[in-house]
Formats: C-alpha cells, structure tokens, sequence
C-alpha cells in the first residue's frame, strides 16, 4: 500500500508479534509505522476491545490512537525516506574446536537440534555422507526460510549433509534427504497453526535403503524413515532459521515435526499407479513427495461414502490428502475407481464444495493391510523431486553391513498367518 | 617368624597390592576414557544455511499473493531491490480525510476496527472512516479493493495481524 499504491498506511499488529515485525521491517529496509495493541484481540468482550482502543500501546507505551494518527500524519523521517537494509555476516564453515560435551552443548543450547542427542558433524562424518553423492559439496541446493518474508538462507550439498549426519542418517539416506532438500520447503513453516508434514518416497530406492511403506510406515519401527524425516526437521530448523517465539509462531506445535510422517507408498500392494507416476515420473524413477496441512483424523473408513462424510466433518481449507492402507484401496477400487485421480474428481463433484477441486485430493497408499482404514488429512501437495538425480553413478553407497531395524512380518490381503507353531 | 618367611610373605603381598594397584588403574583409566575424550578437542561444522540477501515476499505489484507460499513460483526479491520500498507521503492532518479501516480477516479483528471507528466517529468526528473487511482468507488477493483503496482512501488503517 504504502510503495505501490502510495497511500499512508498504519498497520496494526498484536503486542505479541511486535519483535517479529520490527525484525521484519528492518530486514527489508522498511520502517513501518505499526502499532501494537494488547493481545489477543479474538475471543475477548467488546469492553476490553474498547480499552485497548482507549488505552497505550503496552510496546511503546504511546496511547494508541496517537500512534495511529501519528502513523498517518506525521512527516517522513530521513531515516524512513532511506532505510538501511541489515545485512547478516556469512558463517564459518567450522566451529570453534571443542570438547563433544561441550559441542553438543553448543548445538542444544543454539537450538540446532531438535532436542533429541545428534551425531556431531565432524569432518571425517560428513566426508564419509559425502560419499552418498557424486554432487560438489558447495553445489548450492536450494533457499529455504520458514516464513514467507524474511531472509532466505541458501545451503550446499555439504550443509544437507552436515545435517544428514546430525540425524543420525548414513550415506545411503542422503540422495533422498538432498531430494527434501531441493524442495526448498521447510517441513515446519513459521504459521501461529501448527503445521505438520508429510514426505513420501517412492520409487526403487524405498527398497534399496529399506524404507518401511507397510506395518507401522510412519511409526518408530523403521531407520531410514526415522532418520530421512528428522533430517528434514534439522534443515527446517537450520536452513529455514526456526527459532521458537522468534521465527516460529506455532502456538502448540507438532508431535509429527520430528520425523514428518516420513515412508515409503506401499507399491507393492497398493492396486493403482504409484503416486510419483501420477505425477509425471515414471515407474523405475525414485522420488520424494511433499505434503503439509494441519489435520490429521487417523480412523476412517475406505469407502467413497466414507471419504465424503470425511471431507464433510473436517475442516479443511479445500485441500485433503487421504492415506490408504492398500486393503482400503482395493475396496475403493472393487467400488469402481481403478484410477484415484478420478476419485479425486468424483469426490470433488460429490462434495458440490465451489472450492474442491480434484487437484487438491490426493491419495497415498501406506499401510500394512491389518486394518483397512484411512487416514484422512487436510494436506496440501507442494511437489514431488527426483531422487535419481542425487544418486551417484556407481548406485546408492550402500554400507558393507546396512544398519537396519527388524522387518515387519508382511501380510498379503489380511492374511497373516505365518505357520508359526503358538 | 624368620626373615626369609617374612621376606616371601612381603614380596608376595608386594605382588598383591601391586596387581590390585595396577588392575585399579587400568579400570580407572576405562572409567576415565570417556573424561579423557571429552578434554580432547574435535573440529565439526556449522549446520546453519547462509544469508542469501533473497527475501520471500512478492517481486511485483501483479504477483499471485499465495506465490510466496510456494518456493516454485515464490517471487523473490533481492537485497538490493528492496531498497526501492519506499513509504507514502503523509497526510497534514485527518481533518475531512477518507481513512479505511481494513479488517484483513484474523480473528478479532473486525470488532477491534469497529471500536476504532466509534472512537474516530466520537472524537474526530471530521473523519470520515470506511470499514472494509477483505476477501477470501488473510492470504488471498484482493485486486478490486487495493484498486478502491489507491482510488478512493487518503489513508489506510490496516488490522489486526496476530
């Protein structure tokens, strides 16, 4: 409004946001004249609203009506007619030598981490990560902030593997932790919501590094899930410059930001084209799928009755993703959609939403067919990236004896059996 | 007791203590390893992405606005670029102006720039406020009221974020 439009403008902003903006402001080089009334303003009387109105802004103390006027008639500033842009120092590529304890103390207390112990990223570590792609390490990979308006950092194939290492991932993990990576979509976004994520493989590789798509997929039961997702949460926090009630609003937060639904689509079982051939790639190519939303309802039933009576009770922004197990699936199919991007658009039609469209449903198969159910979610799909490209000529670096967690006892149409005598 | 007992008796003991000594030591020095590393300094490197001096926030006027929430389509607007924001000229008073009091759609905001428009109604009585409350959602566009807001508003009161 103000350089565009040309017309004066007083934004007002609760007290609670009012670091975040005048960080904003001056990162850009543009002091906005805000003003900052107690907070919240939902959900309180209209008396309150009133003595608010009446009342000081708590940040500068100034009565808040003055500011406002002020905002608007008092003359521009020399320094607001030529605001300076704060320019950040680039960083070191190393630390400063130290002890582990006192690294890892470091690392905790700079919020590096996700809380949880990290792998140090020394030298020899991350040369031997390195060793999972044939790319330069100071190939720039992409630029991430997890808000929409500050700064962006950019980072190299070194920093993703840096991180790599710190998730306690191996060489065999990083092609698909760089393909998250060359996204540039931070898996935790700055909103006062609190977002989640979700990043699903598919492709070859899901096999060859033995990521889990069956029992328990997005549970704790599998390595490489485990460690692909929480690097993307350490690049979220590291490259997107997440700092809580700094940079991060989110007001309650989110249990699945530590490894971020992280899986593989169960190829195997599922009855339709995998999602990434759905979306262009074709079948031997490996990819990764970004997917992010609030809402997560984790029983449902997989019939198309069932999805509308979903998408009707939740409340979504006009987007859903719904996660099959492959039992779900088949029903779905038996009822006549052998193609789920036309469920998508029958879905759609059925809801007579004027904000649905097909796009916005998406379907992933996931599961290990001891239940048919459905998760259903308010996901949007961002974009899915090649895995292929990050992988070195001679194949995934594949250690001599690959660290993996116990394989889940596969079952095939709900039958379990193993012949096990009890 | 003769001195040769007394002497295979000492030497034997000396034999002893010695091994408890030295067993003592090396279970010391296991139990010590681990503060032993810890004196020792390792070299690891920084985690943290580089400034790019590339802000996130729409290049042009006529950018989608839910652009930025896409890194694909995000226009990206450099440091230097930036420098071009430049605020509006002032008003030399409120006195007859047309003010607008946009409600950008969090919630609360529409009663909060409500109680403003009683205050100015009460106490500027000269001003004349217009309360709009935009379209779609807080991230949508809204091209036809920006367009009122060039043509119509002498100044704009924008609220409540947060």
């Amino acid at each position: 409004m103000e350089g565009e439009y040309g017309v004066p403008t007083a934004p007002i902003v609760t007290a609670r946001f009012a670091e975040y903006v005048i960080r904003d402001g001056h990162s850009h080089g543009m002091n906005l004249r805000w003003t900052f009334p107690p907070y919240p303003v939902a959900w309180v009387s209209r008396e309150t609203l009133r003595q608010y109105v009446q009342g000081n802004d708590p940040v500068t103390g100034v009565k808040l009506m003055a500011e406002i006027i002020n905002a608007l008639t008092k003359p521009i500033t020399e320094a607001e007619k030529n605001p300076e842009i704060t320019q950040k120092p680039r960083r070191a590529r190393l630390l400063e030598p130290d002890s582990e304890a006192n690294l890892n103390r470091l690392f905790l207390r700079n919020g590096w981490t996700d809380g949880l112990p990290i792998v140090l990223p020394t030298e020899e570590r991350v040369a031997e990560m390195l060793t999972g792609t044939d790319h330069d390490p100071q190939e720039v990979v992409g630029k991430m902030s997890i808000t929409t308006h500050e700064e962006m950092k950019d980072y190299t194939v070194e920093k993703v593997a840096i991180n790599a290492v710190m998730a306690g991932a191996r060489p065999e993990h990083l092609p698909v932790i760089l393909a998250i990576a060359s996204t540039q979509h931070a898996a935790m976004p700055s909103s006062t919501g609190s977002y989640g994520s979700m990043v699903v493989a598919n492709g070859p590789v899901a096999k060859t590094i033995g990521m889990n798509s069956g029992v328990g997929a997005m549970g704790p039961f599998n390595y490489a899930n485990s460690v692909i997702g929480r690097a993307w949460t350490l690049m979220s926090i590291n490259f997107g410059d997440a700092r809580a009630g700094d940079t991060f609003m989110a007001t309650i937060g989110n249990g699945l930001s530590f490894t971020n639904q992280c899986c593989a689509e169960n190829e195997g079982k599922s009855p339709w084209k995998p999602f990434h051939v759905r979306k262009g790639f074709k079948a031997s190519e490996s990819t990764v799928s970004i997917f992010r939303g609030w809402n997560v309802v984790t029983l449902g039933i997989g019939t198309t009755d069932g999805l509308l009576q979903r998408m009707k009770t939740f409340d979504s922004m006009g987007t859903y993703t719904f996660v099959v197990d492959p039992l779900a699936a088949k029903a779905l199919k038996a009822e006549g959609w052998s193609d789920p991007d036309k469920l998508s658009k029958g879905l759609a039609e059925k809801s007579k939403s004027p904000f649905l469209k097909p796009e916005g449903i998406n379907f992933i198969v996931v599961g290990g067919e001891t239940n048919p159910i459905v998760h259903t979610t308010d996901y949007v799909y961002y974009k899915t990236a090649s895995v292929d490209r990050w992988i070195p000529k001679g194949g995934i670096k594949l250690d001599k004896k690959p660290l993996r967690m116990p394989a889940y006892h596969e079952c095939e149409d709900g039958l379990c059996f193993t012949g096990q005598k009890q | 007791m003769s001195s040769s007992h007394f002497n295979a008796r000492t030497f034997l003991g000396g034999i002893i203590i010695s091994t408890v000594i030295l067993t003592s030591c090396i279970g010391y020095k296991r139990l010590v390893g681990s503060a032993g590393s810890e004196a020792t300094k390792v070299t690891v490197l920084d985690p943290r992405g580089q400034p790019s001096g590339i802000f996130g926030r729409r290049g042009t006027p006529d950018s989608h606005m839910m652009a930025i929430f896409n890194p694909e389509t995000h226009p990206t607007i450099s440091r230097d670029e930036l420098v071009s924001l430049r605020m509006a000229p002032r008003l030399d008073s409120l006195d007859k102006k047309t003010i607008y009091l946009v409600n950008t759609g969090f919630a609360g905001a529409k009663e909060f720039l409500e109680e403003l428009q009683v205050w100015f109604s009460k106490n500027m009585p000269s001003v004349k406020t217009v309360l709009r409350t935009k379209g779609g959602t807080m991230f949508s566009d809204s091209p036809d009221l920006w367009a009122e807001l060039k043509n119509k508003a002498d100044g704009v009161v924008f609220g409540v974020g947060g």
